[in-house]
């Protein structure tokens, strides 16, 4: 562009001072007043005469009306925000950030994330759904028609009654993913009053701490978030904090400020390593022999408060050297107890009896003049025994960490380091993530961890072992989804998944029996047969085994994608399933497979709470915007489903069907009746009041709190295991250690020795390695594949957002190191095929320094539908079940969805790569 | 005539790129502002938005205005991709959802690269405003006096009214954070969210940094963060000073000898894991008493021993962090 003449431009500069001067003088005459308005610009940098144009902007931050929301429904965060709307268009979220603080800590002031930061356009994106759709048709053609509320409900209505009189009851499958409570509730009590199968879905995810559970119950426990502020030494150990759990992370780092020191104990040099004090590369599949190795030098060095374990654990307590079975009291009476165990008492010189324990009546901790032996062998009445520290000592003796270090890569030095720090930390805490249980070795090694902190003193007293989600016990809630005398179906999903996807035929054929049988010493074949003598003996629910899935209502969830063998599972369950209804709110790439697709409120639009323990606030759901368009809220859709079957019954003369499997009934006829309580909870508001008012946590009030402010916080008795202080954060299982009350083990204690058969015949009564560590993938493929979590979607949610996608690489990628990469001939940015005997899928190639050169690595929860010939990430994956996760009828080892059930085990999958 | 001044803590830092989403929603998701990042987080080293942006050009030196400022090619600024979800998903068309062009660049194509070679790679987050210099260049190079400080608060803005979209301003701001607006003809920026701040809240991308690794406030502020960080104890820099415009940004440099790498055989080494000369070039010759300073600082803490500078750090509340 031409700048003008510089001449006429300095004249035209002239001209306007001349005048300002003569305006400013007043000298002007009259018919120049157009002029005045001319300013000069001295010197913008210190003023200017022409703002009236910043109105411009001001007007842009205006609105009409503010609500509140929280987001993702699979988010375990739980964030305030509020939602600015303007002509009825939710138009931005901004967080609340008013949380009060408490004294000494960081406030929690904002929370929230980019993810919940672009939610308003992410709402507005084409595959929200609006209207209910039909298939019309094949499935995954994704072709659909329009049609309404009623026929859908009434054709759901029908296929209910029609297969639970042909095909007899449970053959209804309802898995659900919301995190929201009445969301959540809806499907639950609905599914119970069905008698329908509901699987474990954190098993489906590979969310589940089978390992840590027979440790402590609940294994899957959390302090409040701001409690790492109070940590002297905070372990990352499969867990990813700066990418997973965004809204807490400042936490680390201003406990860092604070004095403490940051380890990240990762195979990637993820992003959580980039503030660390320390970085620990350890090789995929190997970690418990480095938690072995710190254990190993704890109890080398004496690292560990005897006191503390004498009372606590049940590492005092006696076993005999026979059969290592636990010394019981059925060993000295016939009718004796089989949950009676024993410590020596070092002052009497014999065997006593353990208070504490499931059969145990008396119900403490407190052992009062004994003073049970830790170390020793001994004869108890002729019964040779030993403690269950000395068969742990001998069973880690030889996890050394220089015998260690060939096997985890991590130099010995480095292992004692950070056993040097753990021993001298005030309060340790292990931030243990979901990536743990996803390996095949997470069962153990979840059990070493804990191992780890409790041989410390530090679990219950100044630390914790934090793994990603606990709830508050609200009483409300659980009185929603129980109705009396019809308790569903409960099931582990992978097992579904397992049966109904045909996976035993697959991971046949993927693994190298050979190679298991080396690592293991058991193949598929075997682990097959434990998985139906498990199922036989009633140790894992067996409805996968006789029911089908013939009417799915699969709400919240995206349907095959956390899976091992997406394809496989998706083409073998369809077989099994007539009519497929996906509850959502997008066209996501489940629901591509639907017969009938139903579209629920998103966030926004709904009205309901979300209780995760991270926080002690209850954050609402305040519905800022009423559902658009045909949308219905999750409990909507219930109830009027509700409503059709009972009038669709009604009209059929059908009522009452018995359901003796489960001792129950199905009463088709009054299941509206029912699942309103008589329609005292028909509407969102009275059931939410249900739960808030009738939790002791909340109670009346609680819910005009929340509406009003965004949030609401839990009173002392939401904690599942000791109270919520009011002015420090909420730390678990003190009342264990302060009033010695018995943990919800077999033993009473924190529990390290089990001796269940199946422990003992694979070698696991104690926490340690199962096997020599390693990727049980077939050798012949020469990466590992790492999927986790990535900062830019919770699962599927919001991993199609446009402004997130922008902001990585526009389309699904995978990433390798550039040495790995120049090896193959691949660069950044090529089309790769990944590969192995079960699938392949195609990415996009990013060369990423963070990576071993043996790792591939894919962000988790991308769609299928975005990736090239509808592959997808979690086609290449083969099933492998861990028979430490089949067992029960151990005390508390025994089945509990949420809590215990085989996990999915994504991570035992090896692949190749080349140009595509 | 007041200046409002900002610190990053680099220390902090988690890349998650929600306080580009907040100015995004707020100001630039709309009206041909969508290519603009006003607020925008890069991985260091990386070529950050625009792409090479450090080799645009402007600035000063030897206070001179320079003229050789290069306006970026929209490429630079990466794809606004869009996707074919309605007509792949809803009505059949197609087997794959795709943007509507191959992406070969993004405002954060290199997220999380750095460099290196595992395990001694490394990388961290530097999240850019305009800085709201009090020598702006772009203030300099306008031809008509369209772009001002506001004597109030000493932010940085394009009058829409009077801006014919010349460019110079593009040109000659050395950190590429003037964009041309090619529906409205006019060039247009960060302007400090000054709506916001008028009213004592926070501008978005400080309010909403969940990170909580923002300061605001006003440089005569002696008793606030900014200016204990930046003139007390030293720990807060400029971004590329000697491009002589006087930023008003300042940031806390990532300490580089932690994680510490490692050798050949798997033993830690002692060697920064950063080098400090990359710091140095970005923060210039501050950054080693800086991490010094906070060296010490953080090691009293280590040993129960009270430190005035963590305390600032770790920015317990929004009042701690936000001076108005």
């Amino acid at each position: 562009m031409a700048i003008g003449n510089p001449r006429a431009s300095q004249a035209r500069r002239d001209f306007i001072k001349a005048f300002g001067a003569i305006a400013a003088s007043g000298l002007a005459p009259s018919g120049v007043l157009a002029f005045s308005k001319i300013q000069p610009i001295e010197d913008p940098l210190k003023s200017y005469p022409y703002r009236g144009w910043e109105d411009l902007y001001r007007k842009e931050w205006t609105w009409d009306s503010v609500g509140f929301t929280t987001h993702s429904n699979g988010c375990v965060a739980g964030c305030a925000w509020r939602v600015y709307v303007k002509d009825g268009v939710p138009l931005r979220d901004e967080q609340v950030a008013e949380y009060p603080q408490l004294p000494g800590i960081p406030d929690m002031n904002p929370r929230g994330c980019q993810k919940g930061a672009v939610y308003c356009s992410w709402v507005k994106q084409p595959d929200f759904l609006k209207y209910p759709l039909k298939r019309v048709g094949a499935r995954g053609e994704r072709k659909w028609k329009r049609i309404t509320w009623d026929e859908a409900l009434t054709e759901i209505a029908d296929k209910i009654i029609d297969t639970t009189q042909k095909r007899g009851p449970g053959n209804i499958y309802m898995p659900k993913r919301p995190f929201a409570v009445i969301t959540n509730n809806a499907y639950t009590r609905l599914a119970n009053l069905l008698g329908a199968i509901k699987p474990d879905v954190s098993s489906m995810t590979g969310d589940l701490y089978p390992g840590i559970h027979t440790v402590r119950i609940p294994a899957r426990t959390v302090s409040t978030f701001d409690d790492w502020f109070t940590s002297d030494l905070i372990l990352m150990w499969h867990k990813n904090p700066i990418v997973t759990r965004i809204p807490d992370a400042h936490f680390l780092m201003e406990a860092r400020y604070n004095g403490a020191r940051l380890v990240n104990i990762s195979v990637d040099y993820n992003q959580s390593s980039i503030h660390s004090d320390l970085y620990v590369p350890v090789r995929m599949g190997t970690d418990s022999h480095l938690a072995a190795a710190i254990v190993n030098v704890l109890i080398a060095n004496k690292h560990y408060k005897a006191d503390y374990l004498k009372e606590q654990t049940d590492l005092p307590f006696l076993v005999r050297t026979d059969n290592g079975k636990f010394l019981r009291e059925k060993d000295f009476k016939a009718d004796g107890s089989e949950e009676i165990f024993y410590v020596w008492d070092a002052k009497s010189g014999r065997a006593v009896p353990a208070p504490g324990s499931m059969g145990s009546r008396d119900k403490t901790l407190k052992f009062g003049a004994v003073d049970p032996a830790l170390e020793g062998a001994f004869s108890a009445q002729g019964i040779e025994v030993t403690t269950v520290f000395e068969r742990l000592k001998a069973e880690i003796a030889p996890y050394t960490p220089e015998a260690t270090q060939a096997t985890t890569g991590v130099h010995a030095s480095v292992t004692r380091k950070l056993a040097g720090w753990i021993a001298e930390s005030k309060a340790l805490r292990i931030l243990d993530g979901y990536n743990n249980q996803k390996h095949f070795d997470g069962f153990q090694c979840g059990r070493l961890k804990i191992l780890i902190l409790t041989l410390i003193g530090h679990h219950g007293t100044t630390g914790s072992i934090d793994t990603t989600y606990e709830g508050w016990r609200l009483e409300g809630s659980s009185e929603m989804v129980s109705v009396k005398g019809k308790p569903g179906r409960s099931v582990s999903a992978v097992l579904a998944q397992w049966v109904w996807g045909e996976q035993y035929r697959r991971t046949k054929a993927y693994f190298d029996d050979s190679q298991l049988k080396e690592a293991l010493g058991f193949g598929v074949d075997d682990m097959e047969a434990m998985r139906k003598e498990s199922e036989a003996k009633g140790w894992m629910p067996k409805w996968q085994s006789i029911k089908d899935p013939v009417v799915t209502i699969n709400a919240g969830i995206n349907v095959f994608a956390t899976s091992n063998a997406y394809q496989h599972l998706a083409e073998n369950f369809l077989k099994r399933c007539e009519l497929l209804v996906v509850v959502d709110y997008r066209l996501n790439s489940g629901a591509m497979y639907a017969d009938i697709v139903l579209p629920a409120a998103p966030e926004q639009q709904k009205l309901d709470i979300r209780e995760t323990s991270v926080t002690r606030f209850i954050h609402a759901y305040g519905q800022p915007v009423k559902p658009m368009y045909e949308r219905k809220t999750d409990w909507q859709i219930c109830v009027e489903l509700a409503k059709k079957i009972q009038e669709r019954a009604r009209a059929r003369g059908v009522s009452r069907v018995d359901d003796p499997e489960i001792k129950s009934a199905i009463d088709f006829d009054n299941v509206y009746d029912e699942f309103t309580m008589n329609g005292a909870i028909a509407t969102d508001e009275a059931a939410l009041r249900f739960v808030m008012e009738r939790s002791k946590a909340l109670g009346p009030g609680t819910y005009e709190e929340a509406m009003k402010k965004g949030f609401v916080a839990v009173g002392p008795s939401a904690g599942k295991t000791g109270p919520v202080p009011k002015d420090k954060p909420y730390r678990p299982f003190t009342t264990n250690v302060t009033e010695k009350k018995p943990y919800a083990t077999l033993t009473g204690r924190l529990q390290f020795y089990v001796d269940h058969d199946w422990f003992q015949r694979l070698g696991a009564t104690v926490p340690k390695p199962q096997y020599k560590g390693g990727n049980l993938g077939p050798k012949k493929y020469p990466f590992v594949t790492n999927s986790p979590h990535t900062r830019w979607g919770i699962h599927s949610w919001g991993r199609n957002e446009t402004w997130l996608l922008r902001h990585q690489r526009g389309e699904p990628d995978v990433c390798l190191s550039p040495k790995a990469m120049a090896k193959k001939g691949i660069k950044d940015g090529d089309t790769v095929r990944v590969f192995n005997s079960h699938g392949e899928f195609f990415a996009m190639a990013k060369a990423w320094p963070a990576l071993p050169d043996n790792m591939l690595f894919s962000e988790h929860g991308w769609e299928q539908y975005l990736y090239k010939n509808m592959t997808h990430y979690n086609f290449v994956g083969s099933e492998l079940i861990n028979p430490l996760e089949l067992v029960g009828g151990y005390g508390h080892i025994r089945y509990v969805s949420g809590a215990f059930n085989p996990n999915r085990i994504f991570y035992e999958t090896s692949v190749d790569v080349e140009k595509a | 005539m007041r200046q409002l001044a900002y610190v990053f803590d680099l220390n902090k830092c988690i890349g998650c790129h929600t306080c580009t989403m907040a100015c995004k929603q707020l100001w630039t998701n709309r009206g041909g502002r969508e290519y603009m990042y006003w607020n925008n987080v890069e991985t260091r080293p990386g070529k950050g938005y625009p792409k090479n942006w450090e080799q645009k050009g402007g600035g000063f030196k030897k206070g001179v205005l320079q003229t050789d400022g290069k306006i970026p090619p929209m490429a630079d600024y990466g794809g606004l991709w869009e996707y074919n979800l309605q007509e792949v998903l809803l009505e059949g068309k197609g087997n794959q959802v795709v943007p509507h062009e191959k992406p070969t660049w993004g405002p954060n194509w290199d997220e999380d690269e750095g460099r290196g070679e595992f395990p001694n790679n490394h990388y961290f987050y530097l999240p850019r405003i305009c800085n709201h210099c009090s020598n702006p260049s772009c203030l300099a190079a306008c031809p008509r006096k369209a772009i001002y400080k506001r004597p109030e608060d000493g932010l940085v803005v394009i009058d829409q009214d009077r801006c014919r979209g010349y460019q110079y301003c593009v040109k000659a701001c050395p950190y590429g954070k003037v964009y041309f607006n090619l529906q409205t003809g006019k060039s247009e920026k960060c302007i400090g969210c000054y709506p916001r701040v008028e009213k004592g809240v926070p501008p978005a991308c400080v309010a909403q940094c969940v990170g909580k690794i923002r300061f605001v406030g006003y440089r005569d502020d002696k008793d606030g963060p900014i200016y204990k960080l930046v003139e007390q104890w030293k720990v807060a820099l400029p971004l590329h000073a000697e491009y002589g415009t006087e930023p008003n940004v300042f940031y806390v440099p990532p300490m580089n000898t932690t994680p510490p790498p490692f050798e050949n055989d798997g033993r830690l080494g002692d060697k920064p894991r950063i080098p400090l000369a990359d710091l140095e070039a970005l923060f210039g010759k501050g950054v080693q008493p800086a991490l010094e300073t906070l060296g010490r600082e953080m090691q009293k803490r280590r040993q129960a021993q009270p430190s005035e500078l963590t305390e600032i750090l770790i920015g317990y509340t929004n009042k701690d962090r936000y001076r108005l």
